[in-house]
């Protein structure tokens, strides 16, 4: 296969999934949500202005409303990454994942494509990128508008723009990592419900290995036996754990600095997902 | 053996000639779902310019086979040869296909449908609009090509089917029932598609069905399967004469009942059972039909029919699985 077809098909299935009403919901459902922090603090702005009939009135001692109330765009493109990372694109990647593969397994679309001179593996590489594709819009659109609204509204271009940037970057990456799991789930299921309610399974056990790990790594304070061991075990594991992986983008917070153990880790997850993925769908069968 | 492993990949299995005439030619193919025996060492050639007739009885094997060949599902021995290419991705760029009922994206139109299609197809985005109003042209879908594909009559969708399978011009186009669930005029319409791409496009098509009259108006070979194995396979002309039996006749006559007691008290005359337009069919062997006409007439049971029996496909189809 050459490159330029390859690079047809991933256009072609890029295409489809922006067509899809789950992808387009997802990406005005990020915008929205990024946009809404400065919004909702210009609303109240304006609320106090209206109450104390001026900008510069003060609000709280040695404060005016204009600084009481201000998002610099810096804050805001992290209140929007926040916002889209708390779940939300996580959960449309889920139904994406399930959609584009396990749902046209289920709807037999898939084999349509498996009718075409082109090998397994750019079918399905060609789904991934796709999903990175829109990860990628997602981003970005989010970011544009929450900085452009943070500019707009509040006219302050303070604060550190480079560790938020470098957040989105990585964000983009975690949900890569991410998309590229939902995929194998979607391949060795087959099946819509079933990935959805596989992820949701690898969620809880992720979730609690973080809690049992946090809980570990106290270990040392208790006065029984091998508790410094545990901990330092702990310790030692909690930076490479599933959560730290797809959590790496949390990077930019000044308490939770970049953890390299959380790239690799996630480098490790996203390959290995589509290697194996891979590996099952090159035999797979597909009435 | 060496050969045969070259050739086919499957140690045992015959080896696949490379002749040029030879459009589709599968040796040995097998392929089993657990204790179940889906397709057994299937040998079929299809040459360039047949319309090859695919039949068997539901639960033959036929579609298994037709998956086997497209490579959707995987074999368990067995070679696949398309004109010649036994890699099966690079022979699907010479392939078009339907397998079953064919799958849309609904949400997409006609249109949007066959343009995924045409850049999985490799073709290039220069020529692909005009490849798609060529082949909506085709199929006689133009007007209809920008509603959702979920709104398509399943006429519509199997038109929209062949629309995708022959966009790329493939020069074998493989069909997998391709008149199930349609309407006597929706059945109609495809089955002259067909022969118009094998007439006018020279399209070789290789067509499964179980509709015997439809396969017998536009086929010139056949092959029968039965328990996933091939059980007879040629030109529909020699399955008709290979199989005829001229010692067959019809027999008619305004007094069914009278004539049927007559004919059960004739030694000589086999009566086999009930023919067309309320005939009687037998089998009179070496007895002489003008002299069974003659006893007919001397036993008092008048006869205003005697036709040499005609046989059809069904009638080799229903000897050949039964």
């Amino acid at each position: 296969m050459s490159p330029s077809h390859f690079a047809n098909l991933i256009h072609a299935e890029t295409v489809k999934l922006f067509s899809r009403t789950t992808a387009r919901l997802g990406l005005v459902l990020l915008v929205v949500l990024g946009a809404l922090p400065p919004l909702i603090l210009f609303a109240v702005r304006l609320g106090a202005w209206w109450w104390t009939g001026s900008l510069d009135a003060e609000w709280m001692p040695g404060q005016s409303v204009r600084e009481a109330f201000s998002m610099p765009a810096a804050d805001s493109m992290v209140w929007a990454l926040r916002a889209r990372n708390f779940f939300v694109v996580k959960a449309f990647l889920v139904m994406l994942g399930a959609q584009i593969f396990a749902g046209e397994y289920q709807a037999h679309t898939l084999r349509e494509d498996l009718l075409r001179p082109i090998p397994r593996w750019s079918v399905l590489g060609a789904k991934w990128l796709a999903m990175c594709t829109w990860i990628a819009v997602t981003a970005i659109f989010a970011w544009a508008v929450a900085t452009a609204l943070g500019l707009a509204l509040f006219w302050d271009m303070g604060g550190d723009w480079q560790q938020p940037i470098l957040g989105y970057f990585s964000a983009i990456m975690a949900d890569a990592g991410f998309a590229a799991l939902v995929l194998l789930i979607s391949v060795l299921s087959r099946s819509v419900p079933f990935t959805i309610a596989g992820v949701l399974l690898f969620a809880i056990m992720d979730y609690a290995l973080d809690w049992i790990l946090w809980l570990a790594k106290l270990a040392p304070n208790l006065p029984v036996t091998y508790a410094k061991e545990v901990g330092r075990v702990a310790e030692v594991a909690y930076p490479w754990m599933p959560f730290s992986a797809f959590g790496v983008w949390r990077g930019y917070e000044a308490m939770t600095p970049w953890a390299w153990q959380g790239f690799v880790s996630l480098l490790v997850i996203g390959l290995g997902s589509l290697v194996l993925s891979w590996a099952l769908f090159r035999r797979m069968d597909v009435p | 053996m060496e050969a045969t492993r070259r050739a086919t990949g499957v140690e045992g299995t015959p080896a696949v000639s490379t002749g040029t005439e030879v459009a589709l030619e599968v040796r040995g193919l097998s392929r089993r779902f657990g204790r179940i025996i889906a397709v057994q060492d299937l040998d079929l050639t299809v040459r360039t310019g047949d319309v090859y007739g695919f039949l068997g009885p539901n639960g033959a094997g036929k579609t298994t086979a037709i998956r086997c060949l497209l490579g959707l599902i995987r074999r368990d021995a067995g070679g696949v040869r398309i004109f010649g290419e036994s890699e099966l991705v690079r022979a699907r760029h010479q392939v078009g296909a339907i397998v079953e009922t064919p799958a849309f994206h609904t949400w997409l139109t006609g249109r949007d449908n066959l343009e995924q299609a045409a850049a999985m197809a490799h073709i290039p985005s220069s020529r692909q609009a005009a490849e798609i109003d060529r082949v909506l042209e085709r199929v006689g879908l133009a007007e209809r090509s920008r509603d959702k594909a979920g709104t398509y009559s399943m006429g519509m969708k199997q038109r929209l089917g062949i629309a995708r399978a022959i966009l790329s011009r493939p020069r074998l186009l493989v069909l997998d029932e391709p008149t199930n669930g349609l309407d006597p005029r929706g059945m109609r319409e495809v089955r002259e598609l067909i022969r118009s791409l094998a007439l006018h496009d020279r399209i070789t098509v290789f067509v499964s069905s179980h509709l015997l009259a439809e396969v017998q108006a536009i086929c010139n070979r056949v092959g029968i399967i039965q328990k996933g194995r091939l059980r007879a396979e040629g030109t529909v002309k020699e399955l008709l004469e290979e199989r005829e039996d001229a010692a067959i006749v019809e027999v008619g006559g305004p007094d069914v009942d009278a004539l049927r007691a007559a004919l059960e008290g004739m030694d000589s005359i086999d009566l086999l059972g009930p023919g067309e337009h309320g005939r009687l069919r037998v089998r009179h062997g070496e007895f002489p039909i003008a002299r069974l006409n003659k006893e007919l007439h001397d036993v008092g049971v008048a006869v205003d029919a005697l036709v040499p029996a005609t046989r059809n496909l069904e009638d080799v189809f229903m000897e050949v699985t039964t």
